[in-house]
């Protein structure tokens, strides 16, 4: 083509129109990059308008003792989305619970008004008239029956700065050391268990171990199901480290023992034979720890000190060729799992209530401690015995602060007058002033509620109706006394038998510090206003203590003032965790004590020096809470539970959780998915066992001990072992805790949920 | 006259930045053809489209 | 050698931007008001008179051509962000990526990548939504982040504001027996199929930590190392 159109006679005007034309082409250009600009704008607007959430709040779940850390996205003043945290410690996994706790903000059936019984019927009343009746029951009872006749039954899921006012006003105020709580029914033996070796309570270990341990010992627990983000981080371990052996002894054949390497399933009740054939493996082969041994261990038979020649000794009646029959594991795996624990590099060791909830409880977890202290795998990362805790705050709430029956804060003893003396001039009262009476402990308090020796308990944030052993004995005894329930959602077990009913704030509608189980403190910061006339239990709590005439005594009344009080109380003892200020909980993904000053980060591993402030330097581990600084091993006889099968109740009965469900229901119950996922509570039955009672899937069946009998519907489930039924404890409709034994630790008075000697049989629709 | 100079220039820096997209691709090159070359094209041809109604209006064809 | 997508963006982009570009200098130069007196123009096989060519040539220099162009840019843009390279030619991502390639790390990523269960163009494989398929969000958030970048208006380290798609993680997993036999999959189901709430709770992360990318943390710089 030839270049037309183009006249070159006319270049005269073409710079005027050129050097225009140019202009305009920048003007044009920079108009394009406006409209770039403009889109973007656009765009920029289009997101922000589109998000879901306005702002996210770190906080902590109100379920488990996981404790996971969460992210809390609201919008419009309504919790729209909940996250796992990826900076906490649970590295941004949490639960399906965890998942749906939007909807927990939200559920039916929350209680709105204080009521009272009237006539046999809870009627609403007011705020004043509610309390002013709890105040007046409370003055009369402690005036013509004394300060024993009234009572303290607290809770796991309380805050601890509520905890903590409630064991004051209790102890220090009304002067009775009738405090105590559900953590008796799941904590207890393992507590007992580590301050008998240790000197002190709670795990040494952290969650972070399970990124090291080379080997899972997962005994009398269901992680998978009960603490799914911790067996998540065992599972991540073994993904990178496919060598990493996972080991979980269990009646049942749970979803945790499908991703373990070796199931090691007991007979109910035996398992302390396991332990000590375990021991026995390790000191006949030599797979012990001489050198950690000589430096960090003392042996003792529970009365007086010994020497390991007598441990040996002892140990020979556990040969596991004398053990297995009875166990129900033969020796090659007991010789097996001795051999993996003491050898691998690194052992980590996890437990709940298979363990906890039993008659020898506080033997089980002396010698889990004992096989990690025998063994040395004590003190390096993975090398731990790690107690998993079950509810969010019975470590910093309960244990800690000393909200028990025997106890007074950061581990001291009622019965020690000493500790006394000490609480007493930290707390600021007189002299004498605490009790040296040992409280009533959960099973002892019912059972004085039962003969009429307790005339008022307040039971605060927990549902004995339907958690405690043999319920319908207890239940009966909250009857004859004068119940007070606080509680979020109406109508559990409890409220039926309570003469007064208040309306709790729950979970971010209000704040406070939960302790989890590797002693990390995480703070709950308030985000929601409680519905209708519901307050916190603290409120609740001051406002008691003001109508009893100790308003005084409890002079820290909002959380923030209370944690303040608490962190310098623990100033005066090993459980020192004064450098955790209200502002670094705010700040931080929580702390785990010991932590002494602000500038301290926490403590991962316990008794380890540089890690643990109060072990001296050069001393390596260091077990300061015993006068000779070691740990102590026991020697601990097996002694069978006294629930054992015979022609009458020929089988076992064991409980638990599942992973769609929290404790007893009263608020998972109510969130529509996690209640379509779990279904209605069944009795699960072996095959083997169906067959022979002649059960089939879907019939009826009643399950019946000496203690009560519950009927439901069975499921026939290769789950069970046989000769072993179970059923979860969520649903109201089918109480197990009917037909459980009421038979309880004599060391920890724990009762044991996990072994019940039953009959099982079809009936009639 | 030259009725179309400033559509074309334009539309000849947007070609010149598409080339340059086009066979070296990247984040810059990628946000310059997006939010510059983009409007840059869509201005001119709309200059153009209306230069050619009113061209079409003043021959009475619309 | 096999015909790919970019062979074509190549050779179809480079010629119509040089078409274009040919066409846009001699439309630039052209009278229009002087083209009755010119003579006709042979285009190929015909003939035309100079006004038609001129309009012809013009509307194909400003329709036409960028048209195409534009198509076939977008096409480029597309299609690139299929591709692991596309995505780590922005620093910001290159945890993403390395972490991705990285035998030892347990992230959702890493995993997937190890066990080759997305054999090819792995971060499309879960974000797919920046392609063609996918949903719009997707798309006009990929452009802001695209702007934000380069005018280096954003805080390191990056964080998401949108939520993910869980059809990406379903389109794999929903039917296996493994999710089937999860009853909260299905009883939850309505909110993972609506991304009210993301399978990555119950999963574990699927990218380093917003920790791991600060500048300054201990991960940071191997973290950081170009792509290879």
């Amino acid at each position: 083509m030839r270049e037309e159109g183009i006249d070159p006679q006319n270049r005269s005007d073409t710079s005027d129109i050129t050097r225009r034309e140019a202009l305009v082409t920048l003007g044009v250009l920079g108009g394009a990059v406006a409209a770039g600009a403009t889109g973007w704008g656009l765009l920029e607007g289009m997101v922000a308008l589109r998000q879901p959430v306005e702002s996210w709040h770190k906080s902590v779940c109100r379920f488990c003792g996981t404790g996971c850390g969460v992210l809390v996205g609201m919008k419009d003043g309504s919790v729209v989305d909940v996250r796992g945290d990826e900076l906490a410690h649970n590295k941004g996994v949490i639960c399906v619970k965890g998942s749906m706790l939007p909807q927990l903000t939200r559920i039916p059936g929350r209680l709105t008004s204080p009521k009272i019984r009237k006539n046999g019927t809870l009627v609403d009343a007011s705020w004043d008239e509610a309390m002013a009746l709890v105040a007046s029951q409370f003055s009369d009872a402690i005036r013509y029956y004394g300060p024993d006749s009234v009572a303290f039954y607290g809770s796991g899921q309380l805050f601890t700065e509520e905890s903590y006012t409630a064991n004051k006003l209790f102890k220090a105020g009304i002067r009775t050391n009738n405090v105590d709580g559900n953590p008796r029914l799941c904590m207890a033996s393992a507590a007992s268990g580590y301050v008998q070796t240790y000197g002190k309570d709670e795990p040494p270990g952290s969650y972070e171990d399970a990124d090291y341990a080379d080997c899972f010992f997962i005994f009398g627990a269901n992680p998978y199901e009960c603490h799914p983000p911790i067996f998540e981080r065992i599972r991540q371990r073994k993904r990178l480290h496919p060598d990493t052996v996972i080991i979980c002894v269990d009646p049942r054949r749970t979803m945790t023992t499908l991703h373990s390497d070796i199931h090691l399933a007991v007979v109910p009740g035996t398992d302390l034979l396991l332990l000590n054939a375990m021991a026995s493996v390790i000191c006949e082969e030599g797979l012990e720890n001489q050198e950690f041994i000589q430096k960090h261990v003392r042996f003792s038979d529970g009365n007086k000190d010994c020497d390991i020649t007598r441990f040996r000794e002892f140990l020979k009646a556990y040969a596991p060729e004398k053990v297995e029959r009875e166990l129900g594991v033969s020796a090659q795996d007991i010789r097996r799992v001795a051999f993996l624990f003491a050898r691998s590099k690194a052992t980590m060791s996890l437990w709940t209530m298979g363990v906890n909830q039993r008659t020898q409880g506080t033997f089980l977890n002396n010698m889990l401690n004992g096989l990690h202290l025998i063994t040395g795998q004590f003190g390096r990362p993975g090398a731990t015995p790690f107690s998993l805790t079950g509810q969010p705050n019975a470590c910093g709430g309960v244990r800690d602060t000393g909200a028990l029956a025997h106890a007074l804060p950061n581990g001291r003893l009622v019965a020690n007058p000493g500790h006394r003396a000490e609480m007493e001039k930290l707390w600021k009262v007189p002299e004498g002033t605490i009790s040296p009476r040992l409280g009533l402990d959960a099973l002892a308090l019912f059972r004085a509620m039962e003969q009429g020796s307790v005339k008022v308990a307040l039971i605060m944030c927990t549902n004995p109706g339907t958690t405690l052993p043999s319920a319908s004995r207890y239940q009966a005894a909250m009857e004859k006394c004068f119940t007070i329930v606080v509680d979020t959602v109406e109508d559990s077990e409890t409220q039926r038998h309570a003469q007064v009913v208040l309306p709790a704030a729950l979970w971010v509608e209000k704040e406070g510090v939960t302790g989890q189980g590797e002693r990390r403190y995480q703070l709950t910061e308030r985000l929601l206003t409680p519905p209708a006339q519901a307050r916190s239990d603290l409120q609740i709590l001051v406002d008691l203590a003001d109508r009893l005439g100790h308003g005084d005594l409890i002079t820290a009344r909002s959380p923030e003032a209370v944690w303040d009080e608490w962190r310098n109380v623990s100033a005066n003892s090993l459980y020192n965790f004064q450098g955790i200020t209200y502002a670094r909980l705010k700040k931080e993904r929580g702390l785990q004590w010991p932590c002494p000053n602000p500038e301290h980060p926490g403590t991962t591993r316990r008794y380890v020096e540089s890690d643990d402030p109060f072990v001296q330097k050069g001393a390596g581990i260091e077990f300061y809470g015993n006068h000779d600084k070691k740990a102590v091993v026991y020697l601990r006889p097996y002694i069978p539970s006294p629930e054992r099968t015979s022609t009458d109740y020929p089988m076992y009965l064991t409980t638990g959780r599942i992973l769609e469900q929290f404790h007893t229901g009263t608020l998972t119950g109510r969130i529509q998915e996690l209640q379509d996922a779990a279904g209605p509570a069944k009795i699960q039955i072996n095959p083997q066992d169906a067959f022979v009672l002649r059960i089939q899937d879907g019939d009826p069946v009643e399950v019946k001990s000496k203690y009560g009998s519950v009927r439901g519907e069975a499921v026939l489930t290769e789950m069970s072992r046989p000769g072993v039924v179970f059923a979860s404890f969520y649903d109201a409709r089918l109480l197990i805790n009917f037909a459980v034994a009421d038979n309880y630790d004599p060391a920890s008075k724990e009762p044991e949920f996990k072994v019940t000697a039953v009959s099982v049989r079809k009936v009639a629709t | 006259m030259r009725l179309l100079h400033w559509e074309c220039w334009c539309a000849f820096i947007g070609f010149a930045i598409t080339l340059t997209f086009v066979l070296f691709p990247g984040p810059y090159e990628m946000a310059v053809f997006t939010f510059v070359a983009q409007p840059l094209f869509a201005i001119a041809a709309v200059s153009y489209l209306w230069k050619v109604f009113l061209d079409l209006r003043s021959r009475k064809l619309v | 050698m096999r015909i790919d997508y970019i062979h074509l963006v190549y050779l179809f982009g480079t010629l119509f931007c040089l078409l274009g570009i040919s066409l846009c200098i001699r439309t630039a130069r052209t009278r229009f008001g002087k083209l009755q007196d010119a003579p006709p123009v042979s285009l190929w096989i015909t003939r035309l008179p100079a006004e038609s060519a001129a309009k012809l040539i013009a509307f194909g220099a400003l329709i036409v051509l960028p048209a195409g162009a534009v198509f076939i840019a977008n096409y480029h843009t597309f299609e690139g962000v299929h591709e692991v390279g596309g995505c780590a030619s922005c620093h910001v991502m290159r945890p993403m990526v390395n972490d991705m390639q990285d035998p030892n790390s347990g992230t959702l990523a890493a995993r997937h990548y190890k066990n080759k269960w997305i054999a090819e163009n792995q971060c499309y494989q879960c974000h797919s939504d920046y392609g063609f398929s996918g949903n719009m969000e997707a798309k006009m958030t990929g452009f802001r982040h695209l702007a934000r970048y380069t005018t280096h208006t954003y805080k390191e380290p990056i964080t998401a504001r949108v939520r993910f798609n869980n059809q990406n993680c379903l389109n794999c997993h929903q039917g296996t027996l493994k999710f089937e036999a999860v009853q909260s999959h299905h009883t939850a189901g309505s909110r993972l199929a609506s991304n009210e709430m993301i399978c990555l709770n119950c999963h574990g992360q699927a990218h380093p930590t917003s920790i791991q990318r600060t500048p300054g943390s201990a991960d940071y710089s191997r973290l950081m190392e170009p792509f290879r």
